[in-house]
């Protein structure tokens, strides 16, 4: 599943538009206060829906849902397995290039490994896109410019996962209209539903994106497309609202729980200690 | 694959009994095109960058380029120098270091892609490799890589994906003996699959050792699929090569911004210009060469 992680089009950021982050949290040897970085908070999220005993695979762009795994391991999911790529499995160091061997796997497979994990499903796999629409649909090969000129994205290496794994977990760097558009141009990986038609009668037998992360909202799967569940960081619904591009209730929804003190230990102490997923200010 | 039926002639130069050979020699021991060039690797790591220079200094022309499911710098500057008629490759990128900048010129060139995802490549490289018609795929799409895609055929019920035997492969490895025994130190990726399915296939390696050092380390790829090997010490550059040495991502960030600042020429003559690894490895610096060492051993 390799190549399904970041799109290049996200870039690393993501703070932007949700201003610094959010809130203190005082880390447990009582030092300094770190602020959450808008990675960070999503990286907790997303860890936060891993459980105990899944097999979770990432691609091998994604070192936010990396992260989110190991963080899942090292606190309330011991028997998580990740697999970076698909062939580096249980990575022990995060990266900036997350599949690679210098992410100090527990072992590691090669591609009939990845073939055959592929055609028997995992419990969840983690995408990213150039476009996500409302659906949940995923575009990483082109978007049509305004001027009609085509912009070649980077492509993606699984695509079978997005309907053999259980469920599928979405995540954007960066909450914009360009990225979160109505309906995609071109369906990688098709969502909840793909030009009118539902899973079921595209035949497709499992749950598809569950959620959707960004640097502000924590989407949900609810009556066929991607709803918000929480928002996460310093925010302003209305610009929120603003920057996505399919239409969102006028009322925010409630805020998440922010990173917890041991959270925030772990990931900076144990997970992330390079502080890749840290505002590069504040590394 | 030297032992299959249709195989590729060695073209050793290290003598008698020995696969050893450079990358010039290979290159000219190729037509001036081939149907289809296969890249092994994974990403930003293990390419055989040293033998795509020497295609790029060449002119090697591929009618298709493919590799395992992620490419990076190799297919890029093959793509940039205009050499790939057809890119069947499901992702190519940079790494961390961003989009692949010859993806983009290739393609306001003309470049056709030939839109594939992993299961459609391996599938196609387990069919080649069993040297028959077509692999069997009962769980690929729907989406729009599969629909209506032309790679892809029915027989029932289920999708099948023609077979691929790339009339050469390039591979790189940490190490090899003089007769073509390959040996990782990390994962072997889909080049056991690629050399498999392969007619003619080389391998850079970091470097060549005793066949007993191979034995005690492992057989990744035995030597009777291999037709030639190359000394290449940080051949991989600027990708990695598993257990010895990390990408250069600020080799890779200047590369993206050289194409984008229209100086994509110059890079190539520059860089794929030295005709020899130490040549190569003196214009990176040993300094440097020696952090991406030290950070692969952390």
């Amino acid at each position: 599943m390799t190549g399904t992680g970041g799109a290049a089009m996200t870039g690393t950021g993501g703070a932007a538009m949700t201003g610094t982050g959010g809130g203190v949290v005082a880390d447990e040897l009582g030092a300094s206060p770190a602020r959450p970085s808008a990675r960070e908070r999503m990286a907790v999220l997303l860890s936060r829906e891993l459980r105990d005993g899944w097999t979770f695979a990432v691609g091998a762009r994604s070192t936010l849902p990396t992260a989110a795994g190991m963080l899942a391991q090292a606190t309330h999911a011991p028997s998580l397995t990740v697999l970076c790529g698909g062939i580096y499995v249980n990575p022990r160091r995060l990266v900036p290039f997350a599949a690679g061997y210098d992410c100090h796997p527990d072992s590691v497979g090669d591609f009939i490994d990845v073939y055959q994990l592929t055609e028997r499903g995992v419990d969840a796999i983690c995408y990213s896109g150039m476009q996500i629409d409302r659906f949940g649909n995923l575009n990483l090969h082109w978007v049509d410019r305004p001027d009609g000129s085509r912009f070649r994205g980077p492509g993606i290496a699984n695509t079978s996962f997005g309907h053999t794994a259980g469920r599928t977990l979405l995540w954007v760097e960066r909450h914009e209209p360009r990225i979160l558009v109505p309906e995609v141009d071109f369906a990688s990986v098709v969502g909840l539903r793909r030009r009118g038609r539902t899973r079921a009668e595209l035949g497709l037998p499992n749950l598809g994106p569950a959620l959707l992360v960004t640097p502000s909202v924590l989407f949900e799967a609810r009556d066929g497309e991607l709803a918000p569940r929480v928002v996460h960081g310093d925010h302003d619904w209305s610009r929120v609202r603003a920057a996505t591009g399919w239409e969102l209730p006028e009322q925010s929804p409630p805020p998440a729980t922010d990173p917890t003190a041991h959270e925030m230990s772990v990931l900076r102490g144990v997970v992330d200690p390079m502080g890749l997923l840290r505002d590069r200010d504040d590394r | 694959m030297a032992a299959h039926a249709q195989r590729g002639s060695t073209v050793a130069t290290g003598g008698a009994g020995s696969k050893i050979t450079d990358a010039d020699t290979v290159i000219a021991s190729l037509p001036g095109s081939v149907r289809v060039l296969a890249l092994g690797g994974m990403g930003v790591e293990n390419r055989a960058c040293t033998l795509v220079r020497a295609a790029v200094r060449a002119g090697l022309r591929a009618e298709v380029l493919t590799s395992a499911p992620v490419a990076s710098w190799d297919a890029d500057v093959l793509l940039l120098a205009g050499l790939v008629e057809r890119l069947r490759i499901p992702h190519v990128s940079l790494g961390d270091a961003g989009l692949a900048p010859g993806v983009r010129v290739a393609a306001d060139a003309g470049l056709v892609f030939e839109d594939v995802d992993e299961a459609l490549l391996i599938g196609a490289l387990l069919a080649g490799a069993e040297d028959t018609p077509f692999h069997v795929l009962h769980k690929v799409g729907p989406n729009d890589v599969i629909d209506d895609n032309p790679l892809v055929g029915r027989l029932g019920e289920l999708h099948t994906t023609p077979a691929c035997q790339p009339d050469v492969v390039f591979l790189h490895a940490a190490l090899a003996d003089a007769q073509g025994n390959l040996a990782y130190l990390g994962s072997r990726f889909a080049d056991l699959l690629l050399a498999e399915a392969g007619q003619r296939v080389y391998a850079q390696v970091d470097a060549i050792v005793p066949t007993a050092v191979i034995r005690r380390v492992g057989v990744s790829i035995p030597g009777h699929l291999v037709d030639g090997v190359v000394p290449a010490p940080f051949g991989a550059h600027p990708t990695g090569s598993s257990g010895c040495y990390v990408a250069d991502f600020d080799h890779l960030r200047r590369y993206a911004g050289a194409v984008a600042a229209g100086q994509g020429a110059g890079y190539l003559a520059t860089h794929c210009g030295p005709s020899d690894p130490q040549g190569y490895a003196d214009l990176v610096g040993a300094p440097r060469l020696r952090e991406l060492e030290v950070e692969a051993l952390r």
